[in-house]
């Protein structure tokens, strides 16, 4: 079991990325970004292109990625701005399901069912944890998640341009009318999450199908770790990722393994009921 | 005079209406993904009738079989280009069922009873044969494609090229037993319930046949690798000790379960099903792939290809290969499918010309049922339609193994390069 457990970090690492974007979107921007998964796979497929056509090495193509997906995000954020800045939390996070069904469609093109190699700066090492290699990417990719949460969370509160992001999503006419730059923040955070579901969907590329709707999927887990948090708290989000990516491991193997993507779903139900039981059981008192 | 308010509305109700009418037929034109080809644009060399042909693929939302559609038009392509068949052109038209029964449904009626297809070639699909078996069997449609459930072994009017997940695992388990000789074996196969019974009793049947090998089966683990990372389950057979590991998956998913055996430390072989060969696997997987790359106990990545790999020296298999370079149709084990089942169909239809009325579904059926047996170059045995309740096709693969970046035919196979079953297998209990 410890060593299907330690398995979980490779996706746990990545649910925990993106479920801290995720948190911070709907928290900045009021939107539940569905296509956070998908938007960084198609970042990612940047650095096959780059690879292909331009015949780059592994550390210019990954950069060239990143760069590219934050350029997606920029881009979306561009179009969020412009359309639906007072839109509905719902018509926004409406749309993008649609940007998710379009970026499937692209990727889709790109990864055709043939087998690439991706250009992967983790490759190879891997550290042995109670007889069990674990590749030193998904580690640093769950440290620096939990660094991003409480980092961003940091940034929000002490600094000048994390309060002005703060007043935005309290009041975005508001903020807009006191002279915060409301479309500039809302592009930076698209533009910031999805180079940083980028770098995620990257360190976990060479073990996944590259079958571009399972990459976009990602974002499904991602979501039940950010529902642990409450939507609210990107630590816990960040931890309940790694958490999920853990039980999902163990659930996998076992007789139960049809029953892995539920694991997701299970987790939040019970963590709702728990958190909820005070309310419940006084009102049956 | 101005138009009253109310007539207005009118109008613009019946303008909304007529365009809501235009988009949906647009739509539903669009819809089911279908898209003809095959030359019938070139002019038919003689002004006969064409000859109706179409394919029912899941192309999306499952597995990656959609290269079997440009296999086919490849063949038929160069067929056309030749004059086509007793100098009729093939109409090729194809749909996406993405892995749907009413999809499928759908489809096969549309080409069968609007678009008049005389016969499916080249299907390859998760929902067709469990879904059309019957509609095909009232409708005098044969069906020559790459059967990837038992019904598509086990039907009167459809012939599966390739050997298919169940002679498939037969003969993967004979060439792991007889020449790789693993002292722990842990299975890693697709998580699909319609499936897993027959495999069941399969197992059970060969291990009956075969004393002793029971012992070295460790376990299976069961995943839908499409969405999951392969990362547990490698973990998992590594506490287990597993020395070799059965895969049951396409190309793209064994690239990323051999990666995720090095990072956990998996020291073992690698066998899957024909489903796993692409030639762009061993540049992929680079030195991974070569034996030894995880440790002592791997002795390489093997596949059991139900077809000839692509580099045979064959010369149909060449003439395959050198059409797919031109034509920029890649190469692997469903575009293969894709050609052999045209080069079949026509094989046929070319015999059976002089008898039989070759433009039309019952003409067409008869001339696959009385074809002689076709030795396509790529099949452990010739492929011959018949009159059988059931076809269970290619009994046989190619075992293929990688060495110095490319396939190589893998030695001591039981019939040359070839490991067949002797035989037919058990037939499925219900």
């Amino acid at each position: 079991m410890v060593a299907e457990m330690l398995a979980g970090l490779v996706s746990g690492g990545v649910y925990a990325a993106l479920a801290v974007c995720i948190v911070l979107m709907y928290q900045m921007l009021g939107v539940v970004n569905f296509a956070l998964g998908a938007m960084g796979g198609l970042g990612a497929c940047m650095s096959l292109l780059c690879v292909r056509w331009f015949g780059l090495g592994p550390v210019p193509s990954t950069l060239a990625a990143v760069a590219c997906g934050a350029i997606i995000g920029i881009v979306l954020g561009l179009l969020m701005a412009r359309y639906f800045l007072e839109a509905s939390v719902e018509l926004r996070t409406t749309v993008t399901i649609a940007i998710t069904v379009g970026i499937i469609a692209v990727g889709d093109r790109i990864l055709d069912g043939a087998t690439y190699s991706f250009p992967n700066l983790f490759a190879g090492p891997s550290i042995e944890i109670f007889g069990t290699g674990v590749p030193v990417g998904s580690l640093i990719e769950v440290a620096a998640a939990l660094l991003l949460a409480v980092g961003v969370q940091v940034f929000l509160r002490r600094t000048h341009l994390g309060a002005q992001m703060r007043a935005m999503s309290e009041r975005p006419i508001t903020a807009g009318l006191l002279g915060i730059r409301v479309r500039t923040l809302t592009v930076m955070v698209w533009g910031f999450a999805s180079a940083v579901a980028t770098i995620a969907v990257m360190v976990v590329l060479p073990t996944s199908t590259t079958s571009f709707p399972s990459l976009a999927y990602l974002v499904v887990f991602a979501l039940g770790a950010a529902l642990l948090g409450l939507m609210r708290n990107m630590v816990i989000a960040a931890v309940g990722g790694v958490l999920i990516g853990m039980l999902q491991s163990i659930v996998q193997p076992s007789a139960i393994g049809r029953y892995t993507e539920a694991v997701p779903f299970v987790v939040i139900v019970l963590v709702m009921v728990w958190w909820r039981r005070r309310d419940v059981w006084s009102e049956a008192r | 005079m101005s138009t009253s308010p109310r007539r207005s509305i009118m109008r613009r109700s019946l303008t909304l209406a007529a365009a809501a009418a235009i988009a949906l037929a647009a739509s539903a034109c669009a819809s089911s993904s279908s898209s003809s080809s095959g030359g019938s644009a070139g002019g038919a060399a003689s002004g006969s009738a064409p000859i109706k042909v179409a394919q029912i693929t899941t192309i999306s939302g499952g597995y990656p079989f959609g290269a079997v559609v440009p296999g086919t038009q490849a063949y038929f392509k160069m067929i056309n280009a030749q004059g086509g068949v007793d100098g009729h052109q093939i109409q090729f038209v194809y749909g996406d069922d993405k892995g749907t029964a009413s999809q499928a449904a759908e489809l096969a009626r549309l080409y069968v009873l609007q678009d008049h297809a005389v016969a499916m070639v080249g299907n390859t699909s998760l929902a067709d044969c469990n879904t059309n078996a019957s509609f095909y069997a009232a409708q005098d449609i044969a069906v020559i494609g790459g059967g990837t459930e038992p019904l598509c072994f086990t039907q009167p009017n459809w012939y599966p090229v390739n050997a298919g997940p169940y002679y498939g695992k037969v003969v993967q388990w004979q060439y792991t037993t007889r020449v790789l000789k693993p002292t722990t074996v842990c299975e890693i196969e697709q998580n699909d319930p319609t499936s897993i019974p027959y495999y069941n009793q399969l197992r059970t049947w060969f291990e009956a046949q075969n004393p002793g090998v029971a012992a070295t089966f460790k376990e299976i683990t069961y995943t839908n690798d499409a969405t999951q990372n392969p990362t547990p389950a490698v973990a998992h057979a590594k506490a287990l000790g597993c020395d070799l590991v059965e895969l049951s998956t396409v190309a793209p998913n064994m690239v990323a379960f051999i990666n995720a055996a090095k990072s956990v430390g998996l020291d073992a072989t690698f066998i899957t099903l024909g489903s796993g060969y692409d030639t762009s696997v061993p540049a992929t997987l680079g030195a991974l792939g070569d034996p030894g790359a995880l440790g002592p106990n791997d002795k390489g990545v093997f596949v059991g290809a139900e077809l000839a790999a692509v580099n045979s020296a064959n010369p149909q298999v060449q003439l395959m290969a050198k059409t797919f370079k031109t034509d920029g149709v890649p190469a692997n084990f469903w575009s293969e499918i894709g050609w052999v089942s045209a080069a079949m169909f026509v094989s046929a239809l070319k015999e059976g010309a002089a008898h039989y009325n070759i433009t039309t579904a019952s003409g067409v059926l008869q001339a696959l049922r009385n074809m002689s047996p076709y030795n396509s170059g790529f099949a452990a045995n010739p492929m011959q339609f018949g009159t059988g309740n059931s076809h269970p096709g290619n009994r046989g693969s190619q075992m293929l193994l990688i060495q110095n970046g490319t396939w190589v035919v893998a030695p001591d196979q039981n019939d040359g390069s070839y490991e067949v079953v002797n035989g037919l297998l058990p037939t499925a209990k219900s």
